[in-house]
């Protein structure tokens, strides 16, 4: 397990994806309010850049006596490829389609700087 | 594999038989003095007037003839005979149980005067049940569903698939014009999956001149061989209209059965389907799995009428489609289309599919999905997984499809496939 720094606080605007590479590994993160997130930066589909990707929140569905709602969860940020709009969770990785999901990693922000651990162990 | 290899000696289930009435007297007798008013007597007035034909008009007909003319042998309407039926559907005695499907009285629910399509449903329901299950026990039926009103559709489900020998409903007629998942026909599913009753979808409902839907896509075909090559294509409307509006998952124990277009329309439909919906997912939350793995749960297909490509291996082609899609011998049921033209018989079929498919396409597969009177009706259960949310995934351990090309200047482009 490495411990790499990745960048100052600030360079993690909120509610943005950037794209950074950490132990020759292309990693997407993206801080959304008082969390940060990475996940692998690159699409399990066709390896489009994740980080070129396209910020939503979750979206689920339930059919009710009176129809269909649809709830949108602001707390569950997700990410659609920028290519064919698959679409991961940034909290888990997984995605709808099965087979699919990517990897995520442990990022937190210590004395001003945003550190991401990777690897083994 | 050898012809005698091919042979199929086992029961049958006959999934698609038409049956008829000889004139709509036989109809209207089921019906109340005010109704046979209404309608009238055929004959009772000057130049053969006194009654409203009760059948919409079939716009589209077989150049030489719409059924196998053995099936007509006095000038009597195909399928009007139960005894004839009988004889020529079921007579080598190896046909268990067929289930009478409805000829063109399927367009009946589709007729504009909606109260006269909901009275006659039910008067044809009563008919099936009087007249054709008393001439053979081997005969079950599929109530006629008036779907112009899916309310009365929904009670007439309830009343006549109470019958132990109603085996299904009947979703022919477009009767409002939209694709079958609309919600406003979604009382009709509730009632079906309530009585444990597939919902069976027959090609010709968007035939009639009544309909305001057409019965091919893009219009208005000329001839009855455009209209009989393309008619899976409302069927199919059908099929990813229930799947995507979400018919599967507000009715986890609806079964579906589609009669009458044959199967090589699957694969093609779910290629693209599936591979869209990851992409889509969004616009359809309620669409928690990949479209095909609805269609491999609640959606069986008759053979009949069989794909035939022209080639002297065309049988095997189809296998290989079907294997494209996988598991298909556990989608199908063999299905005769008995009286019409292109009817499918017992042994061509088994000559056409896999001798491992047998068992299942010719009786296992329809004895599962049809809700026999020998099998206790299923409770409805209700839905355990939360609609929308994001299923159980596993990491691909599939290198990433990834396709890079360097160019002159030393640039990487990814190529994204087109189609994808």
């Amino acid at each position: 397990m490495s411990v790499i720094d990745i960048g100052a606080a600030e360079d993690f605007p909120d509610r943005t994806l950037r794209q950074v590479r950490a132990a020759g590994l292309e990693v997407a993160v993206c801080r959304w309010g008082a969390e940060l997130f990475a996940v692998r930066g690159r699409c399990p589909h066709q390896a489009a850049p994740l980080s070129e990707g396209f910020l939503q929140v979750a979206l689920s569905s339930r059919f009710t006596p009176d129809g269909v709602e649809v709830d949108a969860d602001a707390a569950e940020p997700a990410v659609l490829c920028p290519w064919h709009r698959w679409e991961f969770s940034l909290r888990s990785g997984e995605s709808a389609c099965p087979g699919y999901r990517v990897a995520t990693y442990p990022v937190h922000e210590h004395d001003g700087r945003v550190l991401i651990r990777v690897g083994r162990g | 594999m050898s012809e005698r290899e091919r042979r199929y000696r086992g029961p049958v289930i006959d999934a698609c038989v038409h049956h008829h009435w000889r004139s709509q007297l036989e109809v209207t007798d089921f019906m109340s003095a005010g109704w046979r008013e209404h309608i009238g007597v055929p004959g009772t007035l000057p130049g053969g007037a006194g009654a409203m034909p009760i059948l919409p008009a079939a716009p589209f007909r077989h150049p030489a003839g719409d059924y196998l003319a053995t099936a007509e042998p006095d000038g009597a309407p195909a399928g009007s005979d139960p005894g004839l039926l009988v004889r020529q559907a079921l007579g080598a005695g190896r046909v268990e149980r067929a289930v009478l499907s409805h000829d063109r009285g399927m367009f009946i629910p589709a007729v504009p005067n909606t109260h006269r399509a909901s009275a006659l449903a039910r008067a044809i329901n009563d008919w099936t049940i009087e007249r054709w299950f008393a001439a053979d026990e081997r005969l079950f039926g599929l109530v006629l569903v008036p779907n112009q009103t899916p309310q009365e559709g929904a009670a007439e489900v309830r009343r006549a698939g109470a019958h132990e020998r109603m085996v299904g409903a009947l979703m022919a007629a477009n009767g409002l014009g939209k694709p079958f998942g609309h919600p406003a026909y979604h009382p009709i599913y509730e009632a079906a999956a309530e009585l444990d009753l597939p919902v069976v979808l027959h090609p010709g409902g968007d035939v009639g001149a009544d309909t305001l839907t057409h019965p091919t896509a893009g219009g208005m075909p000329s001839t009855f061989g455009e209209l009989s090559a393309l008619a899976f294509s409302p069927i199919m409307t059908h099929v990813q209209s229930m799947i995507v509006q979400g018919v599967f998952e507000k009715y986890p124990d609806l079964r579906l059965f589609v009669s009458g277009v044959g199967t090589a329309w699957i694969p093609g439909l779910f290629f693209r389907l599936d591979v869209n919906w990851r992409g889509l997912r969004r616009e359809v939350p309620w669409v928690r799995r990949l479209p095909s793995d609805y269609f491999r749960d609640h959606v069986r297909v008759s053979t009949w009428p069989i794909d035939r490509p022209a080639e002297p291996d065309g049988a095997e082609r189809v296998v290989k489609l079907l294997d494209a899609f996988g598991d298909a011998a556990d989608l199908l049921c063999f299905a005769s289309g008995y009286p019409h033209w292109n009817t499918d018989a017992v042994d061509d079929i088994a000559q056409r599919l896999p001798a491992s498919w047998h068992a299942k396409v010719f009786h296992d597969n329809a004895r599962n999905w049809f809700r026999w009177p020998d099998r206790e009706r299923r409770p409805t259960s209700r839905r355990t997984v939360e609609v929308g949310a994001m299923p159980a995934t596993g990491v691909s351990d599939a290198p990433p499809a990834r396709r890079e090309y360097p160019t002159e200047d030393g640039r990487e482009i990814e190529w994204v496939p087109a189609a994808d």
